[in-house]
């Protein structure tokens, strides 16, 4: 079937009513003795201003947020920010984590956190400076200068915050230090009630049966700990405590 | 090589210092020919001529920064009225029709009388652009360039989109008039059949 579409079509065509036209027209020039209105040019001008504004202001908050969030360490409200900005710089440098985790470690203990906090933050930088050890050799060693610095802090701890060693807790009949002061790896086993009492009469007194000095750092304390009881420790914390322990160096585990 | 004068190019200043004389003026050339193209959008007669007052209305008052000649004000008139009438469209999709027993007075009836309705429900079924662009070549009978500048598009898109629009449209009206011949014979027989 063929439709001649244009006939068709013209058949929509209308004309406007004469009266209807008149109307338009009295409508019109009443809108034209109106005074002249805001040019529509000039009201889309007004808008723009606010437009930019709002986005400048968007522009530099998130900005702001960013680099206050620089300086968050975990548990801080403006870290997850810290986190989502890492991801994006994770993109140009991979090496952006690890760097991140020590600057935290270092702030950490920079400001005296608690050891259980700073081992976990010890654990979190470790791992990030594993995943990029081959490329960047200077976060290796910045990680072992702060590895040092734990040791050195707990060393210069007040005595009141270290595990007395002169002056034993009565509780429990041992000298096992506090153990929320040390970290859970250095920790003594839940091994029996035997071994404690014997790794609390090696320790006992300062010049005691493995001949530590009395202001052993707790991390230290803890080494001796597992060396008497014969299990491994880490090499690092072996190194860090080089002062302090006897060598045992075949002890040492292979992780870092 | 110059283009042919537009028969708006002469009014264009008037409109921006917003003589009346050429808003009249401008009114006479145009108002069928957007009243034709928003009757052809909405398929009502008195929102056609609503739309087309609307348009002159806005015009008036952007009139100080009106730009370009006459071609561009055509075109700015008919964006305007396709403004309006895409409102007008969502508006309706907004609040259908509702049904009522109610019969509208007989001048009013004549008001919305639908001279084709096989090519009303076909035009129903194309797109709003596809039914624009119909309306403003074969109906309104603007050039391809004025087509093409009252949609916002370029020339060769506006005659391959007819183009397309034709050939779907002459489909459509073939299917609709089958499926009323069909319809008619079925109440035929059943007339029949009754007696």
């Amino acid at each position: 079937m063929s439709v001649d579409i244009r006939d068709r079509l013209a058949d929509l065509e209308i004309e406007i009513a004469p009266d209807t036209a008149q109307r338009h027209r009295a409508a019109i020039e009443a809108e034209l003795k109106s005074p002249s209105p805001i040019p529509v040019r000039r009201m889309r001008r007004r808008r723009r201003p606010t437009v930019i504004l709002a986005i400048v202001a968007l522009v530099v908050l998130t900005a702001a947020g960013a680099l206050a969030a620089e300086t968050a360490v975990q548990g801080e409200p403006l870290y997850p920010v810290k986190q989502v900005t890492e991801w994006a710089r994770t993109w140009i440098d991979a090496t952006v984590p690890a760097d991140h985790r020590i600057e935290e470690l270092d702030r950490m203990i920079d400001r005296r956190a608690n050891q259980e906090e700073i081992t976990d933050q010890l654990q979190r930088a470790e791992d990030a400076v594993a995943d990029v050890a081959d490329r960047d050799a200077v976060l290796v060693d910045r990680l072992d200068r702060a590895r040092d610095r734990i040791v050195d802090v707990e060393a210069d701890a007040p005595n009141s915050d270290q595990p007395v060693v002169d002056d034993p807790p009565q509780s429990d009949g041992t000298d096992r230090p506090p153990e929320s002061t040390l970290p859970p790896t250095e920790r003594p086993g839940d091994g029996d009630e035997s071994e404690q009492d014997g790794q609390g009469d090696a320790l006992e007194g300062g010049e005691g049966d493995l001949g530590l000095p009395a202001a052993l750092p707790p991390l230290c304390r803890g080494a001796a700990a597992s060396i008497e009881r014969g299990e491994t420790i880490p090499r690092w914390v072996l190194r860090a405590c080089r002062d302090y322990l006897p060598q045992h160096g075949d002890r040492a585990s292979d992780s870092p | 090589m110059t283009r042919a004068r537009d028969a708006l190019d002469e009014h264009v200043d008037g409109v921006r210092t917003r003589s009346e004389e050429a808003f009249s003026a401008v009114y006479a050339l145009m108002a069928k020919g957007l009243a034709s193209y928003a009757n052809g959008m909405l398929r009502d007669r008195l929102a056609a001529e609503d739309s087309v007052q609307q348009a002159f209305l806005e015009l008036a008052r952007a009139a100080p920064n009106l730009r370009g000649d006459g071609r561009s004000l055509r075109a700015w008139l008919y964006r305007s009225v396709r403004y309006s009438c895409l409102d007008e469209i969502r508006r309706r999709e907004r609040r259908p029709e509702v049904v009522t027993d109610q019969v509208p007075d007989a001048g009013y009836r004549d008001e919305i009388h639908l001279p084709d309705p096989a090519l009303q429900v076909a035009l129903l079924a194309l797109s709003e652009r596809q039914r624009s662009l119909l309306v403003l070549r074969h109906v309104v009978g603007l050039s391809g360039a004025q087509v093409a500048k009252a949609m916002e598009t370029n020339r060769t898109a506006v005659y391959a989109a007819t183009a397309r629009a034709e050939r779907r449209l002459r489909q459509l009206l073939e299917g609709v008039e089958s499926e009323h011949v069909a319809a008619s014979v079925s109440v035929e027989r059943e007339v029949l059949d009754e007696r």
